[in-house]
């Protein structure tokens, strides 16, 4: 697992690469939820290079969008491949990371 | 939760239904194609594909739904279950024991297992196209069935490929709307369960048609550990299964979490309907709220808990019918009814006892028995200490105990008792499929197929028992064109019987082929160098040679057998439960062996003598009688009694240990017998019945013949365990011996 953070202008993008499961989600919480106050909204979340998802993993991207909302902060899905999306719908979360205009 | 433990259920569980499912098979085989039993394959199937979801074990899901839609249509009638869609069956069946296999040793499935799957869906599909054409059904169906098993066997499909079967494209009329309400245990990830499977698994009982995610259990950003789970879930499931159903797909995960499930709003009022129905027998309310289907038996039991504990704690005894309402199991008006009832029926009272079983670990069983076994002696410690107080109330109350430690000694050993039939009824499968192979016709008789037996015996005899059945099908058994030119019918019978005699297990397993050719098997002998061309022996010693190493009469090497190994291994294994195996055979007619083994090996009943200043025990089943050695008519150098005009060998065991003679004793005579064998042991003194527990003897002292352990009594003293088939062969060996040297003394 690996998380990048790219701070722009325009908004911070979180890159995930590699499995986000019960094996990963402490070092990807820190990741992602560490410093959170610097990051630039919008965020967005690049999940196409996620291998593996499973509960634990949606549940910490849950969480975050929840730590963001807090701190009016929003969060987007920019980018996903098949087998996430088809987690997150099993879920039916796909759509908490919509961004609204 | 361990999440390995409840793996090891599954895995247990799914080989008890794979066994199931193949005796099932076989009675098809036999002609039984009544709908029952189709039935419980069909279950068989259905309880592993489940299972299998929820631990996402999504290769054997995939394979075990295509077997169960070529069943659930033979199930309809809609298919007949000829023999080739038999044969297919029975390695589809034997395809998931590998599949599962695989899994429990975590292990992917080579080429060779996927080919083999893949093939075997080939001809599954080929059976429910016939039955599609059959039906004159639309090709769009058949498309369907196409498309949708196209990729049966990739973990990342989506379970909507596993709705094949005629559910899903018959018109949703039944179809209903459940609200389940789920918290899981806040330790579930960790212990390596995931909620995703079980929400994909009801996805396979139907339409997951609205989830929602609740995260208003998420704590602070400080106290967030990702690896704890605080989702939880309400779910708006579509399907027409059974509550029974749907609580199973939480069944690994229920002791944590709270579950409330709330069947489909529609059908509550039927359910009213059905307790009004009820026959006027009365029921306690929970076992009508089960037998309506208004909940589970979990349910009531969990309920039946909460009420036991609050009457601990409040002193008073909650109402059941509250605390379903309180944890929400069934709504207040469907209590009314019950308790309605209920009422009305309260004089006549039937409580139908129920078969349940509980799955314990043999590892825990082994612990209990240990500690009986030392219960067992030390009441003779206790008694052997009231009977010297010499105080009344006291014996009486030992003697009391004594009788309870008997029963409880008796009860704790049947738990490990299990009947032989499960062991026998693999063997149908073997003789049918080795039949097939060898081009004859075999059938496989078998009788008392109920009588139990120790456990880990039954684990030990599957082997040697094998060996024999393939022996008597591969050389037993002649082709149908011999069996003809002997008028015999074509169809050879092996038949395997088992007893109880005279505290034994006696097994048989006899064959109606062409039996032991005795001249051939002395030839051979001789051959190897075995047996000196001059030896005589008498048929059964001739019977005994099969089972020495490196003697094989098969003219044909087959890969079934004939390579002269195993028959030695087969005594070797049934000597090594204490137990004998013998021979009969006639020429042409046929062969039966008989195996005769000790019911138990953990604790016996045993005699307490004595040679020599050393304790020693007779298993006491194996005595005949016990006679004064000076009141028969012996000739010492011979060592034989004459016992009411039979000859009977006997041994000292003062000479035979070499233990110090005693001075100016009466020697007794205990005759033992073992199978059919008889002999008699010459002890210094007797002192009586006596329970006790074997302990094996070391590794130094195993290769010792004569002893089979040793106990401890209730004085703290040793005593060795006598082996009684083994002194018996000793005391025959030596007659035989004499008796060779007396015809070689003649011929001089």
């Amino acid at each position: 697992m690996k998380i990048s953070r790219k701070n722009t202008k325009s908004g911070s993008t979180f890159l995930c690469d590699g499995e986000l499961t019960i094996y990963t989600v402490t070092a990807a919480k820190s990741e992602l939820l560490t410093d959170f106050e610097n990051t630039i909204d919008p965020i967005a979340l690049d999940l196409k290079q996620v291998s593996e998802l499973d509960t634990a993993g949606v549940q910490l991207l849950l969480f975050t969008k929840k730590i963001m909302a807090d701190n009016n902060k929003r969060i987007y899905l920019k980018n996903s491949n098949e087998r996430v999306d088809g987690i997150l719908n099993n879920f039916d979360v796909a759509t908490q990371f919509i961004l609204e205009q | 939760m361990d999440i390995d433990s409840v793996l090891q259920t599954f895995f247990a569980e799914a080989e008890e239904l794979l066994v199931s499912m193949e005796t099932a098979l076989l009675r098809i085989d036999d002609g039984a194609k009544d709908s029952e039993t189709i039935n419980e394959i069909f279950r068989a199937a259905h309880t592993i594909k489940g299972s299998a979801g929820m631990f996402g074990l999504f290769e054997i899901v995939g394979f075990t739904h295509m077997v169960e839609n070529v069943l659930d249509l033979a199930r309809d009638g809609k298919l007949t279950i000829t023999d080739n869609l038999l044969s297919i069956l029975l390695s589809c069946r034997d395809h998931i024991v590998q599949l599962v296999n695989n899994a429990k040793q975590q292990k992917k499935s080579d080429a060779t297992c996927i080919e083999q799957g893949e093939l075997l869906l080939n001809s599954l599909r080929a059976w429910l196209e016939i039955k599609a054409d059959l039906n004159g059904d639309n090709v769009q169906k058949n498309n369907n069935i196409q498309k949708n098993i196209a990729t049966p066997l990739d973990p990342t499909s989506t379970n909507d490929n596993f709705e094949v079967s005629g559910k899903t494209q018959e018109p949703a009329i039944n179809h209903d709307l459940w609200y389940i309400s789920v918290r899981f245990g806040t330790d579930l990830l960790r212990n390596g369960m995931d909620p995703l499977s079980i929400i994909r698994f009801l996805n396979t009982l139907g339409e997951v048609t609205k989830i929602s995610t609740m995260t208003d259990n998420f704590p602070t950003l400080a106290e967030f550990d990702p690896e704890t789970l605080y989702l939880g879930f309400e779910i708006i499931l579509r399907s027409d299964a059974s509550l029974e159903e749907i609580e199973n797909a939480f069944m690994f995960v229920r002791e944590e979490s709270s579950i409330k499930i709330i069947p489909p709003r529609s059908n509550i009022l039927a359910y009213v309907d059905l307790i009004n129905s009820l026959p006027k027998n009365s029921r306690r309310l929970g076992e009508i709220l089960v037998a309506t289907n208004v909940i589970t038996t979990t349910d009531l039991e969990l309920a039946l808990d909460t009420q036991k504990q609050q009457a601990k704690e409040q002193n008073s005894i909650g109402l059941l019918g509250d605390i379903l309402i309180e944890t929400q199991a069934v709504s207040p008006e469907l209590i009314n009814a019950a308790l309605d009832r209920q009422k009305t029926n309260q004089e006549i009272r039937t409580v139908q006892p129920e078969q349940r079983f509980i799955r314990v670990e043999a590892e825990r069983l082994d612990k209990l028995i240990n500690l009986i076994g030392e219960l067992v002696v030390n009441r003779q410690r206790v008694d052997l200490l009231s009977s010297k107080l010499g105080n009344g109330p006291l014996t009486e109350a030992v003697t009391s105990m004594g009788n309870f430690t008997e029963q409880i000694r008796d009860a704790a050993l049947t738990l490990r008792m299990v009947a032989i039939g499960d062991t026998f009824l693999r063997f149908k499968r073997v003789v049918r499929d080795t039949a097939k192979e060898l081009g004859k016709e075999i059938e496989l008789e078998i009788e008392g197929a109920e009588t139990e037996l120790d456990r880990s015996m039954v684990e030990k005899l599957n082997d040697p028992l094998m060996h024999i059945v393939r022996n008597a099908m591969d050389h037993g058994i002649e082709s149908i064109a011999v069996r003809r030119s002997r008028k015999k019918s074509d169809t050879g019978v092996i038949a395997l019987k088992a007893s109880h005699k005279a505290g034994n297990i006696v097994i048989e397993i006899t064959d109606d082929g062409g039996g032991l050719d005795l001249e051939r098997i002395r030839k051979k002998a001789i051959a190897n160098g075995l047996l000196e061309e001059t030896t005589q022996l008498s048929r059964q010693e001739l019977c005994q040679l099969i089972f020495h190493p490196g003697l094989s009469t098969a003219e044909q090497v087959t890969n079934l057998s004939g390579r002269g190994v195993g028959m030695d291994v087969v005594k070797r294994n049934i000597e090594s439960l204490r137990g004998v195996i013998e021979i009969e055979t006639e020429l042409g007619v046929g062969t039966c062996i008989t195996i005769c083994l000790p019911l138990t090996l953990a604790i016996i009943d045993g005699f307490h003598v004595a040679a020599g200043n050393i304790d020693f025990i007779v298993p006491q089943n194996t005595i005949l009688e016990c006679v004064d050695l000076a009141s028969l008519n012996h000739i010492k150098e011979q060592h034989y009694v004459n016992l009411r005009g039979e000859q009977v060998p006997y041994i000292r065991l003062q000479e035979l240990f070499s233990l110090e003679a005693q001075q100016a004793v009466r020697e007794k005579l205990l005759v033992v017998q073992f199978g059919e064998k008889r002999a008699g042991i010459v002890v210094d003194s007797l002192f009586g019945e006596i329970q006790t527990v074997v302990k094996p003897m070391g590794p130094i002292f195993q290769a010792l013949k004569g002893i089979g352990g040793s106990s401890l009594l209730g004085t703290g003293a040793v005593a060795l365990i006598l082996d009684v088939p083994q002194l018996i062969n000793v005391a025959m060996n030596r007659e035989h011996i004499r008796n060779t040297l007396s015809i070689a003394g003649m011929q001089e």
